[in-house]
């Protein structure tokens, strides 16, 4: 064989390519890709959930590849038949559109030793719910003496100029504006009440956050006093000093399920499992319940406590009662044109 | 003579190759399939026209989007330029030190990431931030003032954060100034206005253009700072693109927009472009 | 060149005093108490190597320096407190300064226009001032549009168009070549002398200095080494910097015989005894001086040339390293006893042949009151 100058180039790019692009060899055999989210989520799934995987399968290999739940989604969809990712994390709305993508495949309930186990509505047979999220009220209280009882407080007039809230693009935002409905008589198909609260709230509006991880920077920034927020959120900034407490409103918190799925065509479909029992399990649950993490567990073979316990509910009876579940195939329908009038409503 | 010369350009187009090749992979090609996504007349793809586009230019709430968006990079432009011009001229006229001294201030902010230098401007405007915390000190006002998420917030930030775009064109610009044509100007009986006006602010025209343009361009599209600045209530294009492609995954819709966007900057751009040429011809005679 | 038989109109020039100018930049001094008297319409040449501080002298005078102390003085006025543009001086800059993005008429116009003279006015001024210069025919052009001695014609239209009471040229004919830089010297003599306006050449050359100037002032490391005409500074150097920085000179250490009103007498370190016009005060004999002899003030031989004074007439000895036929003179390079070499100049027309490395010659000045004694370099 004559080596020259162009057979020389092609091997070079072949190599090259390869390199670049190391998922052309993992058609075969690759470790177990589980997207979960950035920060907290990631923290505490390296810490306690990869070790728990590591165990239950001998030592797997298994990467951690954080990100949005939309990139999850068209990461997946750009490579259906042999996609990237073997399990995925969503929240509500982003869950319904990958099931309804066809990207999810269903969960293996009868071979599952903890699906049973599960709260009823953590049930889900196109993807269980290990965690929850949970949203209350945020506030800061060097300023706000009296804590906040109800979701109606932030509309007191004391509160002029002093509430945060966030955009609809958030699952926190659009959670809130459906109980804000509800709250006036609406419903997940009736949100214009929400829209007319809203509207009475203008004027104690402070900020309309992009995310909500502004928040907690409005909140540090003293722009703001009180707002909705993220129960597991206010945990990591109160453990950074800042002065902020969380309370469920007697209406009760609302709650996002956080599901995981195995990916549809993964090739690796059993690990994948493994991992999503290791997540179920009452092991890792309660491990992940305790400080700094202060995860919601939906095994009900978990006993609540600690700041849990104190904060949210004393045992997974109560926490059902104290609890609000939303229609999240019913707000995904209408989503965009919820997105499209607060756009054009929500000035100030 | 001639043969030669040719073969040196054709040896100077070959070294260009893995440059284009680069350009038609990482940025032609996601454009196309941009273009194509947005011709998409649902999210699902099930028909395909022109529906995107009619929807977006149809509504007025979108278009007044995309003007305030285009009329921000304006208002953003303006102050960085008026701030950044006496900047770049003190560089210019400093004595060598000072010159390290002010182009390390110039470029500091280049060296930090945008997302840090937006927090300080979250710092700066908040509430109990430095501006707010100076004017109850010194008596001018009793309630702080709402600055930050306001769209004055945007501009002052996205000024400050796009600055070195504006003095760093300036500064070369001016620098090639002849010194002594202010002299000669001084010397003929012209003060110090009209010295700036009739001489410095013509010939440094190429750099204010330049430096417009990069600014403008970066100020548009700052997805972070007006974000984080502005807050979720305030929509600007960058935002509404990811607002339409994240949250409601209404891709199609989002690549129209991306389009649309794309077009209107290239438009302004294109003006820029022509006023810069004019202004090199006019400036070198 | 024609020139034009009109009055330019030019206001006429005004005297300048330069009274005890001094000007430090942080701890060096670029200027050291500096005293110029000049008369209404003079030309003066400010010669001297870069670094002397003449260019700091002229933006002290334009305004654009203000200096650590003295006055500067136009006509009766003390001008100090004025800024550049409030000044009736005009310069012309080493680049001419042009306005690229101006044409020529417009560059000439701008001052009429700074001093808010009326359009119609404005126009009429720079087509007077380009007819001045001959260039009336190029007003329409931009500046990068013309050759660099026609740059520099403009240049000066657009000094001379607000009518100053002083012009000011900064190495004015530097950029230009050799040919077009003697058109130029005559034509800004000729602009000159027909404006009347009194004018500050700031040269490093010294033939510039010497040809147009009606007097020059030789500064070095900032102080006025002579201020007097060109044939004064080159006859009778007040230094050995003037004598040795105008014109070419021989350096010869020796020892102060004698010192008087009528001359002075040196015993040369080569050997032989030399005569020279009186030096200055402070010169005591028996000390250590340098005496200074021009090329073409010495001769091969004693025929037609000044014998030296005490002891042997055989004048200094010494062997030819090196002979140069230079167009209308011949140079020979001597090597004297003492090591120094001494170059004699002579018209051509005098020598037939020239010498041969090697020979042995003796060298005689033409003339006893030629030679310059000053202070050892040393001693200065």
């Amino acid at each position: 064989m004559q080596l020259n100058r162009r057979h020389l180039l092609q091997t070079a790019l072949t190599l090259g390519a390869m390199h670049a692009f190391p998922g052309i060899t993992w058609a075969q055999a690759r470790p177990l890709v589980f997207a979960t989210f950035t920060g907290s989520w990631e923290e505490a799934h390296k810490a306690v959930l990869v070790p728990a995987f590591r165990k239950a399968t001998s030592n797997a290999d298994i990467v951690l590849d954080p990100m949005l739940s939309v990139d999850q989604i068209s990461k997946i969809n750009a490579a259906k038949s042999n996609p990237p990712i073997d399990v995925m994390l969503h929240d509500p709305g982003p869950a319904l559109q990958a099931i309804a993508q066809g990207l999810v495949e269903p969960y293996p309930v009868e071979r599952s030793a903890h699906f049973k186990d599960l709260i009823p509505a953590a049930q889900e047979a196109t993807g269980p719910s290990p965690f929850f999220q949970t949203v209350g009220l945020t506030y800061n209280p060097d300023t706000v003496t009296t804590p906040p009882t109800s979701w109606a407080d932030l509309w007191k007039p004391e509160f002029k100029n002093r509430v945060g809230i966030t955009n609809l693009n958030s699952t926190l935002g659009t959670g809130f504006l459906v109980e804000i409905a509800k709250m006036h008589g609406g419903s997940e198909s009736n949100i214009e009440p929400g829209f007319k609260a809203l509207d009475q709230l203008k004027p104690n509006l402070s900020a309309v956050a992009a995310n909500p991880g502004q928040l907690a920077t409005l909140f540090q920034q003293g722009q703001i006093d009180i707002s909705p927020g993220n129960f597991n959120a206010i945990q990591i900034l109160k453990a950074r000093g800042v002065p902020v407490e969380w309370v469920a409103p007697k209406e009760g918190a609302i709650a996002f399920k956080t599901t995981i799925h195995i990916v549809r065509n993964s090739p690796n479909q059993e690990l994948a499992f493994k991992l999503i029992e290791a997540a179920l399990s009452p092991e890792v649950q309660a491990q992940l319940m305790e400080e700094p993490y202060l995860i919601v567990p939906t095994n009900t073979k978990v006993r609540m406590g600690g700041e849990i316990a104190k904060a949210l509910a004393k045992d997974h009876a109560d926490m059902l009662s104290k609890f609000v579940f939303q229609d999240w195939a019913k707000i995904n329908e209408q989503r965009s044109a919820w997105i499209e009038r607060f756009n054009r409503e929500i000035r100030i | 003579m001639a043969g030669s010369r040719r073969s040196i350009t054709s040896y100077e187009v070959r070294l260009a190759f893995p440059l284009a090749l680069f350009f038609v992979v990482f940025f032609l090609t996601p454009l196309v399939i941009l273009f194509i996504l947005s011709l998409r007349s649902d999210p699902q793809g099930t028909s395909h026209g022109v529906g995107q586009y009619v929807q977006f230019l149809g509504d007025a709430f979108s278009l007044g989007v995309l003007g305030s968006t285009l009329w921000l990079g304006v208002k953003v432009t303006v102050l960085a330029l008026v701030l950044g011009y006496p900047v770049a001229w003190l560089h210019v006229r400093s004595p060598g030190w000072a010159k390290g001294v002010i182009m390390l201030i110039v470029l500091l902010p280049l060296l930090t990431s945008v997302v840090v230098r937006t927090f300080a401007w979250i710092v700066i405007l908040g509430r109990q931030g430095i501006v707010n915390t100076m004017l109850i000190d010194l008596g001018l006002i009793d309630t702080p003032l709402r600055l930050l998420y306001t769209e004055t917030g945007v501009v002052v930030a996205l000024a400050q954060v796009q600055m070195p775009l504006m003095v760093l064109p300036l500064i070369t610009a001016l620098s090639r100034i002849d010194p002594n044509l202010a002299d000669a100007s001084s010397m003929l009986g012209a003060g110090h206005w009209r010295t700036f006006r009739k001489v410095l602010l013509p010939l440094s025209l190429p750099g204010i253009l330049a430096g417009c343009l990069l600014t403008y361009a970066a100020a548009i599209t700052a997805f972070i700072t007006q974000s984080l600045v502005g807050g979720g209530q305030m929509l600007f294009m960058p935002s509404y693109i990811y607002q339409q492609a994240s949250a409601l995954q209404n891709w199609p819709f989002a690549a129209a927009i991306s389009i649309i966007f794309l077009v209107a900057v290239l438009a302004v751009v294109s003006i820029f472009n022509v006023l810069g040429r004019l202004s090199r011809g006019y400036a070198h005679g | 060149m024609t020139v034009p038989q009109r009055s330019t109109g030019q206001a006429a020039g005004q005297p300048i005093v330069l009274d005890g100018i001094t000007h430090r930049y942080g701890g060096s001094t670029a200027v050291a108490d500096v005293n110029l008297d000049i008369k209404a319409g003079e030309l003066i040449a400010l010669l001297g190597p870069s670094g002397c501080g003449k260019t700091t002298l002229l933006r002290i005078i334009a305004g654009f320096v203000a200096q650590t102390e003295g006055r500067v003085i136009v006509g009766d006025d003390v001008i100090d407190g004025l800024p550049p543009n409030r000044r009736s001086v005009g310069i012309v800059f080493q680049n001419y300064a042009l306005f690229p993005h101006m044409t020529v008429a417009e560059n000439v116009a701008y001052g009429p226009a700074a001093r808010g003279a009326d359009a119609a006015t404005q126009r009429a001024e720079a087509a007077r001032m380009l007819e001045l210069v001959q260039l009336g025919h190029l007003a329409d052009r931009y500046p990068r549009q013309l050759s660099g001695g026609q740059q520099q014609r403009v240049a000066l239209a657009r000094a001379l168009a607000v009518k100053p009471s002083i012009l000011l040229l900064d190495e004015p004919f530097a950029a230009l070549d050799k040919n077009l830089r003697l058109d130029m010297q005559i034509e800004v003599k000729r602009i000159q002398r027909l404006s009347g306006i009194t004018t500050l050449l700031v040269t490093h050359d010294q033939e510039e200095a010497l040809s147009m100037a009606d007097r020059v002032a030789v500064l070095s490391q900032g102080r006025l080494e002579q201020f007097a005409g060109p044939t004064e500074i080159y006859d009778r150097p007040g230094s050995l910097f003037v004598n040795t920085f105008v014109g070419t000179a021989n350096v010869l250490p020796g020892t102060l015989i004698e010192s008087g009103p009528s001359g002075a007498s040196v015993k040369l370190d080569a050997g032989g005894v030399i005569q020279a016009r009186p030096p200055a005060a402070g010169l005591s004999a028996g000390g250590r001086v340098v005496v200074c002899l021009r090329p073409e003030h010495l001769r091969f031989s004693a025929e037609g040339a000044q014998s030296l004074g005490g002891g042997p007439d055989q004048g200094i000895a010494g062997v030819v390293e090196m002979g140069l036929p230079l167009g209308p003179t011949v140079v020979h390079e001597v090597r004297v006893s003492d090591g120094t070499a001494i170059r004699v100049s002579e018209p051509r027309i005098e020598r037939a042949a020239i010498l041969p490395p090697g020979a042995p010659v003796r060298l005689f000045p033409i003339h006893p009151g030629l030679a310059s004694v000053f202070p050892p370099a040393a001693s200065r």
